[in-house]
């Protein structure tokens, strides 16, 4: 019965926040060392962090909103333009997605840390979270500022994007354990994360709305995990209503699911991290 | 009775070893064991108490690393436990935590903030750093440009900022300077006075004397001695500088070779009754050059008595009456291959050659001209070129005898199974002291350091003013001939610091004569050095003798073979006699007139 017991769950959960907010300090340090570390010496240094989602969300909208001429939008269903479309979708996603390739391998990239310092390694995967937060909210602000300037106002239902960002994290955080610790063990995973980040894309309707998939494909869309980040996400930012509730039902549950599972995961497998790397 | 700082019961270590990395998945998802296990820690108990500052030595590979490791769970271990009562800081590895790119002062923040400390304290303990580190305008500027002492200060300065409970520091300082190596080890003491416990490793034994007071000398994944850190260094010295000498002298490396191989070690028939058998290569004259795992040792003794010889490290009792020689023979490590427990055994200098088992008849055969003994072992190897064969140990003729043939054998796919059977003679109580005497006489040197001796005032004395005069004698037996032979003496302050060194076939006007070496040397000799100018400051001293065939520095040291070499066979005491502050004269770069007397035999 111990392991359905839910007070049991809600402690290891407690576990781990209160040794982020310990911790707090040192885990932002990390993360700010993370982005000066990566972009030191060079001369435009920290603006390659959102230099790079930049870049990369401009070429999408020209080729899809410019070259291929999509055009949706300014009917009830369809509210805002394919542009707002196309990024509600895929700036969670590029912010995801930083997560899960860093996340796997960042136990090895630290593996000095791990091995020869007194620390508390939890903090590690966390760090990297933060990161792709920063990304997260940047983009989020040009995006607002796009719909400001096209549609001159903002639909209310911006307002919750917050827990939105909240319930992100958490699944962030929980992929990022995860990936982490079985990564040290099962050092290829940090391949199929790149090869599944670069056709994820594709698999998940951030370019298209799931009704133009052929009926017998779009179970792919169901039983992808990231469909539903999509999907909340673009109930907000781009219909401006929550368009299924059983969608942010089932995203909520992966999220908390994720955190709570990642970190388990983690505190088991922690203790042999010394032996393998 | 205070209870113990650090407690280690029965703690072993051992790390998986896969061949490949494919093998470490298909393990995980068959279930079925894919690894090998090399027990890096095998059984180890002890503890720290308040206050105390210990030295962990041993050659390298010893286990040192994985220990302090296991102290501050950086691993786990395998099983055993390890009570930690305090907080531990440790620097365990240079600049492990400094990033190359950022200046001194966001490093020393940011390691900060990782060993836990209050963000509050964090000015006030920076100023204390740069204070301490004395990196003056280096501290602005990024750590990859400080040079590798430069980053050992940072490291150690921000360890220690926060005043731990428990240091562990591992072997990096050696590479500051010898100013700032001083003021670590007054600060290290300091903090060990006010925390509570001081753990040090360190190839460098006059450090580990300097600092600590209790020594823990770590061999093959087990303690070897732990103990009082002057007894516990001295033996290590003597034991490690001879092993280095022999290796290091061209002289010696050939002849050392072939005696170690044939030779019977002394001590071999002390316990009565004992029999000694060994593994070793089939060509007789050649040491392991493969590394072999071996298991699942069976003697069968006279056709009516089985015995297991156990693979882990034990001693004989009369339940027990077989036993592996772990520490006299080349054995090295439990490990575990292909899913079996087993031992390694490969060459290994300044051991006896070959895997030593002993075992205990019984006395009832005792009585008995000899005995029929059966042994098998299973075997396994890396690359399979070496045969190995049993020899036993002939107490009659004092040497090994190949025990009859050996039989090879497959046994399943990883291991062959090797076994001889064979008569043994069994000897007499007096054919026993024979031998000893035997064995004695050829583990005897060439030439012999029997005694050093100070005379002053032609009174043998231990503690000399400053300013008098005084002798160093020492006493010198060639147990055969030689033809020519040297003394070197030389004098380390109690602290480690060198101070003197003279070869008696050196003259006063520091010139190398080998024409004042010692020839032909038959019974004994006395070398006396003159201190007739005393310029030793107060303090204690050692003495190092060594004696080697012939001293010329530039066309035979160190291929010259040694003969003998003691290390701290005597000591000297000056006292203080002038109240004035002297000027302390450190090294003396002078020598002293040799006087040799030939007594010779009898």
């Amino acid at each position: 019965m111990s392991r359905l017991n839910p007070i049991k769950h809600f402690l290891a959960f407690r576990e781990l926040v209160g040794l982020l907010t310990r911790h707090r300090q040192l885990t932002f340090e990390m993360a700010k060392r993370e982005i000066t570390e990566r972009y030191s010496g060079q001369v435009f240094g920290a603006f390659w962090t959102i230099g790079h989602p930049l870049c990369l969300m401009g070429v999408y909208v020209f080729i899809f909103a410019v070259v291929f001429k999509i055009k949706i939008g300014g009917t009830l269903e369809l509210p805002l333009d394919y542009t707002t479309y196309l990024l509600s979708g895929l700036i969670p996603w590029m912010c995801f997605q930083e997560t899960l390739s860093k996340g796997a391998g960042v136990i090895i990239a630290n593996a000095n840390l791990v091995k020869q310092v007194i620390f508390p390694i939890e903090i590690l995967p966390v760090k990297g979270v933060i990161v792709s937060l920063l990304n997260l909210l940047i983009s989020l602000l040009i995006l607002i500022i796009y719909v400001l300037a096209t549609n001159h106002s903002l639909p209310a239902m911006y307002l919750m994007v917050p827990i939105l960002v909240l319930l992100q994290t958490l699944g962030m955080i929980g992929a990022s354990y995860i990936l982490s610790s079985v990564g040290v063990y099962f050092r290829d995973l940090k391949d199929f994360i790149q090869v599944f980040c670069m056709i994820g894309m594709y698999i998940m309707p951030i370019f298209y709305l799931p009704s133009q998939v052929p009926a017998i494909f779009r179970f792919v869309l169901y039983i992808n995990p990231f469909s539903y980040l999509v999907w909340c996400y673009q109930d907000i930012l781009y219909f401006g209503r929550i368009q299924h509730w059983w969608v942010w039902a089932v995203f909520a549950i992966l999220c908390l699911g994720a955190f709570y599972v990642g970190y388990r995961v983690f505190r088991k497998l922690k203790t042999m991290f010394g032996n393998v790397l | 009775m205070t209870e113990p700082v650090i407690e280690i019961k029965n703690l072993s270590k051992a790390y998986q070893i896969y061949s490949k990395p494919s093998d470490m998945i298909i393990e995980m998802i068959t279930g079925r064991t894919r690894h090998d296990l090399y027990w890096a820690l095998k059984d180890i108990s002890f503890s720290i108490k308040e206050k105390q500052r210990i030295g962990i030595i041993g050659p390298n590979g010893s286990g040192k690393s994985t220990l302090l490791k296991l102290i501050t769970e950086n691993l786990t271990p395998t099983s055993g436990t390890i009570t930690v009562n305090g907080k531990i800081s440790a620097m365990l590895a240079l600049a492990s935590s400094l990033n190359p790119e950022e200046d001194g002062i966001s490093n020393i923040r940011f390691n900060l903030l990782m060993n836990g400390c209050n963000p509050k304290i964090i000015p006030s303990l920076t100023e204390d750093i740069i204070e301490f580190t004395e990196l003056g305008p280096f501290i602005y500027s990024p750590v990859k440009t400080y040079s590798t002492g430069m980053n050992a200060r940072l490291s150690f300065g921000i360890t220690t900022a926060m005043k731990p409970e428990i240091l562990v520091v591992d072997e990096i300082l050696s590479v500051g300077d010898g100013y700032f190596m001083g003021k670590a080890m007054n600060r290290m003491i300091k903090l060990c006075d006010t925390g509570k416990a001081l753990i040090f490793v360190s190839h460098s034994v006059s450090d580990v004397r300097k600092l600590c007071d209790t020594a823990l000398w770590l061999e093959n994944g087990s303690v070897r001695k732990l103990g009082p850190v002057e007894k516990i260094c001295g033996e290590y010295e003597e034991d490690y500088t001879k092993k280095r000498d022999a290796s290091e002298r061209i002289g010696n490396r050939e002849k050392q070779k072939n005696i170690r191989i044939g030779s019977v070690a002394p001590g071999s028939f002390d316990s009565p009754g004992l029999q000694r058998l060994r593994i070793v290569p089939e060509d007789s004259e050649k040491e392991f050059s493969d590394i072999h795992y071996i298991r699942n040792i069976q003697l069968d003794l006279d056709d009516n008595e089985q015995i297991k010889v156990p693979m882990e490290f034990c001693t004989l009792s009369v339940e027990q009456p077989s036993c592996l020689d772990v520490l006299g023979s080349e054995w090295g490590r439990f490990y575990n291959r292909h899913g079996a427990d087993c031992r390694l055994l490969f060459a290994n200098t300044g051991k006896s050659h070959g895997g030593h088992l002993l075992f205990h008849p019984g006395e009832k055969r005792l009585e008995n001209k000899e005995i029929k003994v059966s042994c098998s072992f299973l075997a396994s190897s890396h690359s399979d070129t070496e045969k190995l064969v049993i020899e036993y140990l002939d107490c009659t003729t004092v040497s090994w005898q190949r025990a009859g043939e050996c039989i090879s054998e497959r046994h399943g796919t990883h291991w062959e199974r090797v076994s001889a059977s064979f008569a043994m003679p069994l000897a007499t109580a007096e054919q026993i002291e024979l031998a000893k005497e035997v064995i004695a006489m050829r583990a005897k040197p060439d030439v012999e350091i029997i005694d050093v001796a100070i005379y002053s005032d032609d009174e043998q004395a231990v503690v000399v003013k400053e300013r008098q005069p005084f002798d160093i004698r020492v006493t010198i037996r060639a147990n055969r001939l030689v033809e020519r032979a040297d003394v070197t003496i030389c004098l380390y302050k109690s602290d480690g610091t060198y101070v003197f060194w003279q070869s008696s076939g050196m003259n006063p006007d520091n010139i190398y004569d080998t024409s004042q070496n010692i020839f032909n040397l038959e019974g004994t000799a006395e070398i006396t050095f003159r201190f007739e100018q005393n310029l030793l400051n107060e303090g204690k001293y050692e003495i190092h003798v060594a004696c080697a065939n012939g001293f010329d520095i530039t066309y035979n040291n160190p291929q010259s073979e040694q003969y003998d070499i003691k290390i701290g066979f005597g000591s000297l005491v000056i006292l203080k006699e002038f109240s004035e502050q002297n000027m302390d004269f450190g090294q003396l770069n002078m020598r002293v007139p040799v006087d040799v007397y030939i007594i010779g035999k009898g």
